[in-house]
């Protein structure tokens, strides 16, 4: 059987660096090379720890890092809701196109500018000044886009009717932040589950190498997706790539939806400003 | 499309061809969003396969959401397939 692997090329200035560092095809490796050499760990020197860190949890709180993010946030909003309570108990109009309400909407629509356009124009730009960099800046990718919900939701003042043009961009804040964290979710728990996939198949290999059988092959792992479609590739380990696939492509779907979601949030409230405006134009609104 | 062909391997002997000709750059972890703490890539390419997984590799081997950054065509100069080798990780995390 033969697995069609293609290394990935690119035109560019890197050719020729690639070219000296492209590994040469060799012959298949020796059957006691692979898994059994990471499942025993006889490489390991003298006196070094025999397994080092172990376990991946389904779900776990790590300790957070940046508290000078996360006390800016907590801050913002608790500023945000107490100017709130108290603007109430004073007994000032508690309309959206009051004076707090449009502060509200002001910082809230800049708060969700900022989420945005903050990481993707980040991400985009090239070169990244440092490692970790792109971390810091999807952290505060979140804390933009909880600071605009809870900015927009005070804005609102409680006001949900549906012949406003500010529920429905509201609505769809909401639909995007919440698709933000479903994301999160499966960013933890699909890696994790492709792990499962490949370790089990990783046992199996190492189970077949103890027999001195043909090793499992799951090189198609690396090359283009067209490979997972191999008809003459082995059972045991073709549904562990489909499920590893299917996994990849799961994220890419939720990826699609919420930069669609994103667009939609965008459409409907560039919808609702202009609306207001013109409202406002017309003098049909008012500050009260 | 001239697409070589090559005998089945294994996943971890595919691998370790492609750490011999990382060449050490760290464009793959510039581009990282998982990346919180400052790990060179030798370090993760020694722990990708041999080396006991230290904390800090672990914790980026558990944040590493597979987006596929690190293996975007104009990333690598050398066109390695980084997020095949983080799930090999992820893998022994698992062991």
């Amino acid at each position: 059987m033969h697995i069609y692997y293609k290394p990935r090329r690119r035109n560019g200035a890197h050719r020729a660096s690639r070219e000296h560092n492209r590994p040469a095809w060799r012959s298949p490796p020796k059957r006691t090379e692979g898994a059994r050499e990471i499942l025993s760990q006889e490489h390991l020197p003298p006196g070094a720890p025999t397994r080092g860190e172990t376990g991946y949890p389904w779900f776990s709180l790590s300790w957070p890092r940046d508290w000078g993010r996360l006390g800016a946030t907590a801050g913002v909003v608790s500023l945000a809701v107490a100017t709130y309570v108290l603007y109430l108990r004073a007994g000032l109009p508690a309309e959206p196109a009051s004076l707090l309400g449009l502060g509200y909407a002001l910082a809230g629509t800049g708060c969700f500018l900022c989420a945005l356009c903050g990481y993707r124009a980040q991400r985009r730009a090239h070169p990244v000044s440092r490692l970790g960099h792109l971390h810091t800046l999807l952290e505060w990718h979140y804390s933009y886009a909880i600071l605009a919900l809870a900015l927009l939701a005070l804005h609102s003042f409680g006001h949900m009717d549906p012949h406003l043009s500010g529920t429905y961009a509201g609505f769809s804040l909401f639909a995007l932040v919440g698709s933000g964290y479903l994301g999160r979710v499966l960013d933890h728990l699909l890696p994790r589950l492709g792990a499962m996939e490949v370790n089990r198949a990783l046992a199996g290999e190492a189970d077949v190498l103890a027999r001195m059988a043909p090793p499992v092959n799951l090189a198609p792992l690396l090359g283009p997706t067209r490979q997972l479609r191999d008809p003459a590739r082995p059972a045991s380990d073709a549904s562990a790539l489909r499920r590893v696939a299917f996994y990849r492509t799961l994220r890419a779907c939720w990826r699609r939806c919420h930069i669609a979601l994103a667009g939609l949030a965008c459409i409907l409230t560039v919808w609702h400003l202009a609306f207001v405006t013109w409202l406002f134009w017309t003098g049909r609104l008012s500050v009260p | 499309m001239n697409h070589t062909p090559v005998p089945g391997r294994t996943l971890v002997a595919l691998i370790a061809e492609e750490l011999e000709a990382c060449i050490g750059c760290n464009e793959c972890l510039f581009v990282c969003p998982a990346l919180e703490e400052p790990i060179t890539v030798v370090r993760l390419n020694a722990e990708t396969l041999r080396e006991p997984i230290s904390g800090s590799v672990a914790r980026f081997a558990r944040s590493c959401y597979q987006c596929g950054a690190c293996s975007a065509p104009d990333v690598c100069p050398v066109g390695l397939h980084r997020d095949t080798m983080m799930l090999l990780l992820k893998a022994r995390l698992l062991r």
